[in-house]
């Protein structure tokens, strides 16, 4: 039950965080932009369809909501033991893993739903403009981003946990957002270049970054496969077969429940004051 | 004369028709026997109109008739060709045709002309092998017929339509979905007009064929849309080819074909818009690409490095992924681009002529890099891809070669106008949206981020509390023996021992950094340390929770949300503490907050403050209360106030343990003094003891 309260009073407090409203903002606007223009551009030929677009809002996604998770997530703990907020809540009759997670359960609510505005706004552009869309396959596309929100807070979580101070962490949470979005590819891209690795070795070492596995699901559910993506996309498909969807999913769970884990063990062990 | 014989012919069919509508035409040889007997009995260039039933194969038509049919099924019973046709100008129409047999060694196909000047008209072709095929047909018209493959793997399958060595040939107006193709081998003069060719391998595929029009067909979701091959003289205009996917899902291909002309054509889409190998074969024979809109491919124009000779002038490439690519890599010579429009040209116009004053140049990176690896497509709408991008066009010490110039770019597209193509797009299917469905949640989901559900989803503090109330129970007595407290090399407390009885107040004293506080957090179970302590036998390293419930704990300065009305605030921490919601109003009157309640966090005075921290720590009736510095911020006169609630506390039984650096503050309320200086305890005095007064 205080994981409620506790979840209750995040949502409150995200409600007057301006990180929040301007993310919030810029997502929706950006994919209200993006749905207008893919439906704008070639309309006529019924080729700018939501498999276009929703490539487009695939890229937007991976840009946009892991800052969102991880800053917002990093700022929580952090933010608070700075200010003194959290030793006087630790000061009541509550354990350390039911503020951490009613603290979670609140942002990834107020996260959801700045996502879901953004879904929905661009969803009803879509609809207002004629446009023809697979219901289904935005809605899963919306569930999919869901997940990459709730992966990215608890790793902002985490460094939130580890961080003693609000703007180590901040600082903290957008070095790991280079290194998912940006460095890790390049990264490995350099990588399999120098080294001549194989597809097989190429996609296991690409799904060592969560985003990946975002991308690869929501490549399947915007195009329908993965033979965009080349032979690395066909040598997933073959290689894993009707197990890839669940086997992605798993991944991304699996980081966060990971994730979250690790910060309540570390958040245990050190409070609000170490 | 004409008359005459029309007549003559009218009245044969008149005669045949009689006999077959009395008896019934259906089963399996009668229907067979009645429809080829009807045939052998009919004069040369009568009309058959034959009349519903089904009629089993195979029949061969081996004179110049015209079948009409009335609702006539031809059943191939899965055995061979349906209907075989060895006599030219032979018309059949109307037909519905299955059931063909499925030896692709025999080519078992619906319906097989080997005769000059044909007409093929409005048949249904399902479940057949190969459709139509004309082998050695010319002359001869398919026209509005609907042709359906077997639903079997791809090399399974026969072409929808086969053309061989049959020249002068119209293929109109047809509609095929799951064949393999529709193929023309050796002919000439073969035009396929309004068709539209739905998932099958290639929707039209021309094999050493020469002067062939292609125009104004919908070539949807095939493997390959026209793939012309080993051809000269091609037209390909006003086509639309889209959502050719798969490792080589070309909108159009070209490969060893001449004299090519590809206009005014929509591709769009597809994995690859044109590929392009080895066409022309020669430099006097160009193919030639004009205003026709590349959008959404992967690649718009995939080329082998060694194509020469072909000119792109006027076409429209926008939003593509890569506009031109090379594959396997390398360098492009000896093919022009003239007059384009380039979706990502940065140039501008300032002579207003329509063109662009800067030559556009094809040299991207990325495109590049995918060229010649292509494993790396992997990382395509990775955002690190358009990182690369941007490196690349800032530090153009990385860029490669330019792949293509385009000297005078267009400055807006020339955008190919297809009176067909949006009906049938719409036709093809996207599957339709349920567009109110998409609107409801859309509605609901801002009302989701409106914070509406909010409420719902998670218990309010104002909802009555849960009926068992929690008091904190307890005597309140503190046992510390050897606390230490380290950070890191510094020592915060060193070996402190003492013993708190229940009811009475300890004062801790000392300066600033003497580990007043450490110990205060020590007792509440927020910081680690070595040696023990025990509150009412409980040991807040292990029992954090339960011993918290003992506790109430005011610090220097309370940290409340300062949009928190003060009723709020009570609530919220008397439900983190699970206190029954009617502990809570005597708590409020005997701090006297009463008509503080739904005064915010942030506008009450620093006096005020302390009593809402005071009164929360006195939620759930704790016995022992832990002051860290309470009045350190406060005036004078709201001091005082503060000290008299605390005697009051006192005298009420609760322990206190309270840090302090005023001594009136201590004489006022402390039962004993505990001196502490850089984390050790220098003495323990009684109030009444003589060494108090010298000490503060």
């Amino acid at each position: 039950m205080n994981t409620l309260l506790f979840a209750h009073r995040e949502v409150r407090e995200a409600r007057r965080n301006r990180w929040l409203w301007l993310y919030a903002l810029v997502f929706v606007a950006l994919a209200s932009a993006l749905m207008w223009l893919g439906l704008s551009a070639l309309g006529s030929y019924g080729v700018a369809g939501f498999g276009r677009t929703g490539a487009s809002l695939i890229n937007l996604i991976l840009l946009i909501v892991p800052l969102m998770g991880l800053t917002l997530g990093a700022l929580s703990i952090a933010g608070e033991r700075e200010r003194g907020t959290l030793l006087f809540l630790l000061a009541q009759p509550v354990s350390a893993a039911e503020v951490l997670i009613g603290k979670y359960l609140g942002l990834a609510f107020a996260l959801i739903a700045a996502l879901s505005a953004g879904f929905g706004i661009s969803g009803l552009l879509i609809a207002w403009h004629g446009g023809v869309v697979q219901s289904d396959l935005y809605l899963a596309l919306w569930g999919l981003t869901v997940l990459l929100v709730l992966l990215s807070l608890a790793v902002g979580f985490l460094i939130s946990a580890l961080a003693r101070k609000g703007a180590t962490a901040m600082g903290t949470a957008l070095f790991v957002w280079l290194l998912l979005v940006f460095l890790s590819d390049l990264g490995v891209m350099g990588t399999a270049l120098v080294l001549r690795l194989s597809v097989g070795q190429l996609f296991s070492l690409a799904l060592l970054n969560p985003l990946q596995s975002f991308k690869l699901l929501a490549v399947l559910i915007v195009q329908g496969d993965l033979e965009i993506l080349g032979p690395a996309g066909l040598y997933a498909l073959r290689a894993f077969g009707d197990a890839l969807v669940p086997f992605l999913l798993a991944l991304l769970v699996g980081w966060t429940v990971s994730a979250l884990a690790l910060s309540v063990v570390i958040f245990r062990h050190r409070g609000a004051l170490e | 004369m004409t008359l005459i014989r029309a007549l003559g012919i009218l009245l044969v069919s008149i005669a045949l028709l009689a006999p077959l509508s009395r008896g019934s035409p259906t089963g399996e040889g009668p229907g067979m026997r009645a429809l080829q007997a009807l045939i052998a009995s009919a004069p040369s260039g009568a009309t058959l109109r034959v009349p519903q039933g089904v009629y089993t194969g195979p029949i061969v038509i081996d004179k110049p008739l015209t079948l009409i049919s009335e609702g006539a099924v031809l059943d191939g019973q899965g055995q061979g060709t349906i209907v075989r046709v060895t006599a030219p100008d032979v018309m059949l129409k109307g037909f519905v045709l299955k059931n063909s047999g499925r030896s692709l060694a025999h080519e078992d196909s619906a319906i097989l002309v080997e005769a000059p000047r044909a007409i093929i008209e409005e048949n249904t072709l399902s479940d057949v092998l190969f459709g139509i095929y004309l082998k050695d047909a010319p002359g001869s018209v398919i026209r509005r017929n609907k042709i359906v493959g077997l639903d079997v793997s791809e090399a399974e399958r026969g072409d929808a339509i086969r053309v061989w060595y049959s020249s002068d040939v119209l293929i109109q107006e047809n509609e095929t979905y799951n064949a393999r193709d529709a193929i023309i081998w050796y002919s000439q003069n073969v035009s396929v007009w309004g068709n539209r060719f739905v998932g099958g391998r290639y929707g039209i595929h021309l094999m050493y064929a020469q002067e062939i029009r292609i125009e104004e067909n919908a070539l949807l979701k095939n493997f390959v849309g026209i793939y012309a091959m080993y051809s000269r003289g091609v037209t390909i205009a006003k086509n639309l080819s889209l959502g050719h996917r798969g490792p080589s899902g070309y909108g159009i291909g070209l490969k060893d074909s001449d004299s090519v002309s590809v206009a005014e054509n929509v591709i769009a889409d597809n994995s690859v818009g044109v590929f392009v190998d080895n066409s022309p074969s020669a430099p006097e024979t160009p193919v030639v690409f004009r205003k026709n809109l590349f959008a959404y491919n992967e690649t718009a124009v995939m080329m082998l490095p060694s194509v020469r000779g072909d000119l792109f002038t006027e076409n429209s490439f926008i939003e593509n992924f890569e506009h031109v690519g090379i594959a396997g890599g390398g360098q492009l010579v000896g093919n022009l681009w003239e007059r384009n429009f380039w979706g990502d040209y940065l140039g501008y116009d300032a002579d207003g002529d329509g063109l662009g004053d800067l030559p556009y140049k094809s040299e991207r990176l990325v495109e590049d890099l995918l060229d010649r690896h292509p494993q790396m497509k992997l990382f395509l709408y990775s955002p690190a891809i358009q990182a690369l991008e941007f490196a690349a066009r800032a530090l153009p010490i990385f860029q490669p070669q330019p792949k293509l110039i385009d000297p005078q770019p267009l400055m807006t597209p020339v955008l190919p106008t297809l009176e067909f193509a949006r009906a049938a797009s719409l036709r093809s299917g996207m599957p339709q949206a349920a567009t109110g469905w998409l609107l409801f949640v859309g509605i609901s989901l801002i009302i989701g981020f409106g914070w509406g559900v909010v409420r719902w989803l998670i218990p309010h503090p104002l909802l009555p509390s849960p009926s068992k109330g929690r008091g904190a129970g307890g005597e309140g007595e503190i046992v510390v023996r050897g606390l230490t407290k380290r950070f890191g090399h510094v020592i915060a407390v060193e070996n402190l021992s003492f013993t708190v009885r229940a009811g009475e107040a300890l004062a801790l004293w000392g300066p600033n950094g003497a580990g007043k506080s450490t110990v205060l957090h020590c007792l509440l179970g927020l910081l680690r340390y070595d040696g023990a302590i025990a509150l009412d036998g409980l040991d807040p390293h292990r029992q954090g929770k339960e011993v918290r419930r003992l506790l109430g704990f005011v610090p220097q300065q309370i940290q409340i949300p300062d949009d928190f009305t003060v009723g709020e605030a009570l609530l919220f921490f008397a439900r983190l503490k699970g206190v029954l919601r009617e502990a809570v109003p005597p708590v409020i009157q005997r701090l006297g907050l009463d008509k503080f309640l739904h005064k915010r966090i942030g506008t009450l005075s620093g006096g005020m403050k302390q009593r809402v921290a005071l009164a929360i720590a006195l939620l759930g009736d704790p016995p022992i209360l832990l002051l860290d510095e309470p009045t350190a911020s406060l005036d004078t006169q709201t001091r005082k106030e503060f000290l008299q609630l605390l005697n009051e506390l006192k005298s009420s039984g609760k322990t206190l343990i309270f840090s302090s650096h005023h001594h009136n503050e201590i004489l006022a309320v402390a039962d004993r003094v505990l001196v502490l200086e850089q984390g050790r305890l220098v003495q323990i005095e009684h109030i009444d003891g003589r060494g108090v007064s010298e000490l503060l």
